[in-house]
C-alpha cells in the first residue's frame, strides 16, 4: 500500500493575548490508501486543529508556520489559494462534528448536495446524482429526503447526507473530525458502518478524529495517540492495544469503561491537557504517574520500538 | 429564493398582510395621482384658503386655498421616491461591504468597522442636514444625504451576522467542499441574513420617509410648492389650534405608511426564516 497523505513536522500556532499556543506542534504521520486512521486525544490536544491544517483552513488567528503536508506527492502548504479550493471537496472530502449545524438551515439537502458536485464539475442532470448519493448513503426514501430542509432531518440522517456530501466527488481522502460524537449510541454504529463500507466499495482513505477508544478498536487500521499538540504514540490498532508504552495511552485505555468488569467507579486522568505547555520538557510530565527527572528537562524523542509502532518517551529512550 | 413565499401562505401572517395592502394602496395612489387627486396640488386658490374638510375638499384646505387630500397624494409619490430609493442604495452598497468585512475578519474589518462607528457617531438626519447644505436642495440630493446616512447601519448589521454566520459549521463545511469566499459571501452568507436585512430594508424605507418628512419640516428639503408630507406637516404647524387638519392627515399618512412598511418587515421576516416556518 502506497502512502496517500503525509504530514511531516506540523506546526500549527494560534497567536493569542497570553503568548503562542502551539496547538500542533511537530506533528508527523502518514495515512496509506485505503486505510483508516485514527487521531485519538481528550478534547483540546490539537486532533481537530491537525485535520483542519491539512485542509488549511485553519481559523484565525490560528496559522499553519512550519512542516509539510504531502498529499499524493504534492505539498499542500505550497499550494495557492484557488488550487487549494480544487483540492477541497475533490480530492479530500471533510464532515464535521454537529450534522445539526453542518448543513445550511436555508437550503433544501438536495440543493446542497448538488452544490458540492457543481462546485468541481459540471454535470446537466445533476439532480439525478444527488438522488443517488443519498441513496448510497443509505438514506431512506432518497427522493422525499432530497426536497427537505436540513431541520426536517434527524441527526443521524444529515450526517449521512454530510457523508453523501463529503464523498460527493469521489476523493481519495475523507477526513471525519468526531463523526459520531453528537449522535446517539445505535446511530453512532451505523455511521461508523457506513464509513466503513465506503472505504471497502471505493478504497477511500479515512482520517478518522476520535476521543472514542471503542470506536478506535472497531474501525481504525492505526493510530496515532496525540497530547497537547504532540503525538505521543503511533502505531497499528494491535501493537496499540495489546501492549501500549505511552503512560497517556494506558491512561487513557484505562478509562475505557468495561463491561465485562465490575467497576465503582469510572476511571479518569486528573488534571488537565495544558494550555501553554513548557518549551523543554515532556508534556504530559505533570500528570505522568511514572515521571522521572529528565521528564521535566528535555523534550522525548521519538522511538522505534519495531513493526512501525513509534514512542515519545523518556522511559524507552 | 423561489418557492419559499407561497401565495397561500399570506393568509397566516395577518399583520404582514395589513402591511402589505396599506403599502400597496400608498404606492397605487401615488402611481394614479394625476387621475385620483380632485384638485391642482400646487394651484393656489386665496378665496377657499384654510377650509375644514367638507364634501368639497374632503380633508379641508391650507393656507393658500390647496386642497390637502390632493396634496397628500401627491406627496405620496415624494415619499415613497425618497423612502424606496434611499432605502434600497443604502443597502445595495452597505450590505455587501459589511457581510465581506464580517465574512474575512482581521484588518478588512477592523478598518471598515471603525469608519461604521465614525458614521453611526452621527445622528442620521444631522448628517442627513450637512450633506444637504453642502450639496444643495433637491429631491435627488435628498435621496443621496439620507441613503449616505443608512448605509453604516446596513453595513453594521450584515457585518454582524455575517461573522456570525462565519464560524457556523456550514460554512466550514462549505469551504471543506471547496468553496472560494465569493461563492461562500453569495450562497451562504447573504441568504442567511436576508430576514434581517429584509427588516431592516422595510424599516429603513419607513425611517427614510420620516428623515425626509423631518428634512422638509425644516425646510431642507424637497422645495415648495411640490407638495411633500414634511412640508405640510411644517406648514400646519402655525394653525394647529385654528386649523389642526392641515397637521393631523399628513402625520397620519407618515404615520400609516411607516407602519406599514414595519409591518411589512416583521412579516416578511416571520416568512423567510426557515426556523420559524410552519411544517
Amino acid at each position: 500500500m502506497d502512502t496517500l497523505l503525509s504530514v511531516r513536522n506540523l506546526k500549527t500556532y494560534f497567536r493569542v493575548k497570553r503568548g503562542i499556543l502551539r496547538a500542533v506542534d511537530n506533528v508527523s504521520f502518514d495515512i496509506k490508501r485505503g486505510e483508516v486512521f485514527c487521531l485519538v486525544g481528550e478534547s483540546g490536544c490539537g486532533k481537530s486543529i491537525t485535520a483542519l491544517s491539512i485542509m488549511r483552513l485553519v481559523p484565525y488567528p490560528g496559522e499553519i508556520v512550519g512542516g509539510e503536508i504531502l498529499f499524493d506527492g504534492v505539498d499542500l502548504l505550497k499550494l495557492p489559494e484557488e488550487e487549494m479550493e480544487k483540492i477541497r471537496g475533490k480530492r479530500i472530502g471533510m464532515i464535521f462534528q454537529d450534522p445539526h449545524t453542518s448543513l445550511d438551515p436555508s437550503y433544501t439537502v438536495g440543493w446542497q448536495v448538488e452544490e458540492a458536485i457543481l462546485l468541481h464539475r459540471m454535470i446537466k442532470k445533476v439532480s439525478k446524482l444527488a438522488v443517488n448519493l443519498l441513496k448510497k448513503v443509505g438514506i431512506p426514501a432518497a427522493e422525499k429526503r432530497y426536497r427537505e430542509y436540513p431541520h426536517q432531518l434527524s441527526g443521524g440522517l444529515k450526517q449521512r447526507a454530510m457523508i453523501g456530501i463529503a464523498i460527493s466527488n469521489s476523493p481519495e481522502l475523507l477526513i471525519a473530525d468526531e463523526p459520531t460524537t453528537a449522535l446517539d449510541v445505535t446511530i453512532q454504529a451505523q455511521i461508523v458502518d457506513l464509513m466503513l463500507k465506503l472505504r471497502e466499495e471505493n478504497g477511500i482513505s479515512i482520517l478518522l478524529i476520535t476521543h472514542d477508544m471503542g470506536l478506535v478498536a472497531e474501525a481504525c487500521d492505526r493510530l496515532a495517540v496525540m497530547y497537547a499538540g504532540k503525538i505521543v504514540e503511533k502505531g497499528s490498532v494491535e501493537e496499540i492495544f495489546s501492549e501500549p508504552l505511552h503512560p497517556y495511552t494506558k491512561a487513557l485505555l484505562r478509562c475505557v469503561p468495561r463491561p465485562d468488569k465490575d467497576v465503582e467507579k469510572l476511571v479518569s486522568i486528573p488534571g488537565t491537557v495544558p494550555e501553554f505547555p513548557p518549551a523543554s520538557g515532556c508534556r504530559f510530565a505533570d500528570r505522568c504517574p511514572m515521571t522521572r527527572k529528565e521528564c521535566f528537562e528535555t523534550t522525548p524523542e521519538e522511538v522505534n520500538m519495531g513493526n512501525g509502532h513509534r514512542v515519545a518517551c523518556h522511559l524507552y529512550g | 429564493m423561489d418557492g419559499l413565499i407561497k401565495m397561500g401562505e399570506i393568509k397566516d401572517y395577518p399583520s404582514f398582510l395589513a402591511g402589505l395592502i396599506i403599502v400597496l394602496a400608498v404606492v397605487l395612489t401615488a402611481m394614479l395621482a394625476p387621475l385620483i387627486s380632485p384638485y391642482d396640488p400646487i394651484e393656489q386658490n386665496m378665496p377657499h384658503a384654510l377650509q375644514p374638510p367638507s364634501a368639497y375638499h374632503l380633508l379641508g384646505t391650507d393656507p393658500y386655498g390647496r386642497d390637502v387630500l390632493s396634496r397628500i397624494i401627491w406627496g405620496a409619490r415624494v415619499s415613497l421616491y425618497v423612502g424606496l430609493l434611499s432605502a434600497t442604495i443604502a443597502m445595495i452598497v452597505g450590505v455587501p461591504f459589511g457581510a465581506l468585512a464580517g465574512q474575512l475578519g482581521g484588518i478588512a474589518d477592523a478598518l471598515l468597522s471603525r469608519v461604521i462607528d465614525i458614521m453611526l457617531s452621527f445622528p442620521g438626519i444631522i448628517l442627513a442636514i450637512v450633506v444637504m447644505s453642502i450639496l444643495g436642495q433637491s429631491v435627488d440630493n435628498t435621496v443621496l444625504a439620507i441613503s449616505l446616512a443608512m448605509i453604516p447601519r446596513f453595513a453594521r448589521l450584515a457585518r454582524g451576522e455575517a461573522l456570525q454566520l462565519s464560524v457556523q459549521e456550514y460554512v466550514q463545511a462549505a469551504k471543506a467542499s471547496g468553496a472560494g469566499n465569493l461563492d461562500i459571501l453569495v450562497h451562504h452568507i447573504l441568504p442567511n441574513i436576508l430576514s434581517p436585512i429584509l427588516v431592516q430594508y422595510s424599516l429603513s424605507i419607513g425611517s427614510a420617509i420620516m428623515i425626509e418628512a423631518g428634512l422638509s419640516f425644516i425646510g431642507l428639503g424637497v422645495q415648495p410648492p411640490t407638495p411633500s408630507w414634511g412640508e405640510m406637516l411644517s406648514l400646519g404647524r402655525q394653525y394647529l389650534y385654528t386649523a389642526p387638519w392641515l397637521s393631523l392627515f399628513p402625520g397620519l399618512a407618515i404615520m400609516l405608511t411607516v407602519l406599514a412598511f414595519n409591518l411589512l418587515g416583521d412579516g416578511l421576516r416571520d416568512m423567510l426564516d426557515p426556523r420559524l416556518k410552519r411544517v
